[in-house]
């Protein structure tokens, strides 16, 4: 096999194992749930962040605390306990940080409202800077120059026709 | 005047000071993350800090019950340890001190967190010469109970229950001297 056949079916084979493996992470920790039960593992662990990590979830994470987060996120699924109880029980223990996603409420509404800030202060800008470009480019005296050259020129013209044509 | 000039001429004249509204917010979005980054610490404010510390019982490494409830009365420090943690070693002469020097003054309790195996546990508590009571935490209901992510993290609770500081990662003489010193006892 040539060397660029053989890179490609490496690249291919472990392509192919890298679902596997996370598939695996929940599987892993909770050996005895069901399939639904391990899809809700991975859903609830998705919307908690692994707080030993960089901006991973805990259902990402490999880490010792996301392993013990999802045990215990399986052990409550084996109680019949909600989502929203589940999740509760972590943000009670852990605080906001917790939650991937932030909560919206008080100083949190800075974290959502920032971006529509931005987009809409970078349009007014923008809006700005166009109109600014495309009306103040000539001063008034400049014009007024402008305006008499052309008057200037319209009166020689018929002269210079005159001229020419003698 | 032709229309064009009007318009031009009636046009609001811009104060010069707006030319530097992009570069006034780039520097404080700048200023944000700097502040952002540069107050990021390692004792990490945990939502117990001003609360009371939760409960506190189980089996300890011997095999025996305990319950801090029992305990009452002085303040407690209380180590989350494993012995497979190398900061965990780091600090540990800290608390063999902290039992000998004011074990008088303050209980101190240990709970193993994500231990891995209690013979090795053991071993640590023996090579330290901890002979304040660790608890196995099995179930990780203490270290979801204290919030707690990794091990060592260490929580200073006062005389009535009270969670004044929590600490992660191995705790420093100079971190050990002013939370003992917050929680009242005399150095």
């Amino acid at each position: 096999m040539n060397p660029r056949a053989l890179g490609l079916t490496l690249f291919l084979s472990s392509a192919a194992l890298v679902p596997a493996a996370l598939a695996q992470t929940v599987r892993d920790v909770n050996l005895d749930l069901t399939d639904v039960q391990q899809a809700r593992v991975r859903d609830i662990g998705s919307q908690l962040r692994c707080l030993v990590c960089q901006g991973e979830s805990v259902a990402d994470s490999r880490s010792p605390f996301a392993f013990e987060v999802k045990r215990q996120i399986g052990d409550f699924l084996k109680q019949n306990r909600s989502d929203a109880d589940i999740i509760g029980f972590f943000q009670t223990r852990y605080g906001d940080t917790i939650l991937l996603e932030p909560p919206k409420k008080g100083i949190n509404w800075i974290l959502w409202g920032l971006p529509v800030i931005a987009l809409f202060g970078g349009a007014a800008l923008w809006w700005g800077t166009l109109g600014r470009k495309n009306s103040a480019q000539v001063s008034p005296e400049m014009l007024e120059r402008v305006e008499q050259d052309m008057r200037e020129r319209a009166r020689e013209e018929p002269r210079r026709t005159t001229d020419s044509s003698v | 005047m032709n229309p064009s000039q009007d318009k031009i001429q009636n046009k609001p004249a811009r104060a010069a000071w707006t030319r530097f509204i992009p570069a006034l917010v780039m520097v404080a979005v700048l200023a944000l993350l700097a502040v952002g980054l540069l107050t990021q610490t390692d004792d990490a404010k945990s939502v117990l800090e001003g609360r009371p510390a939760p409960a506190l019982s189980g089996v300890t490494l011997e095999g025996k019950n305990f319950d801090a409830a029992l305990l009452k009365g002085k303040p407690m420090v209380i180590n989350f340890w494993a012995s497979w943690c190398d900061p965990c070693r780091e600090e540990a002469p800290l608390f063999k001190e902290l039992v000998q020097k004011y074990g008088s003054q303050v209980n101190v309790v240990g709970v193993l967190h994500t231990e891995t195996s209690y013979v090795r546990a053991r071993a640590f508590a023996q090579e330290f010469g901890y002979t304040f009571p660790s608890i196995q935490n099995d179930d990780r209901k203490l270290s979801f109970d204290f919030g707690v992510t990794a091990p060592p993290e260490t929580f200073f609770v006062d005389a009535s229950g009270m969670v004044v500081k929590r600490w992660i990662g191995p705790v420093r003489p100079e971190v050990m001297r002013e939370n003992l010193e917050r929680l009242g006892v005399k150095l």
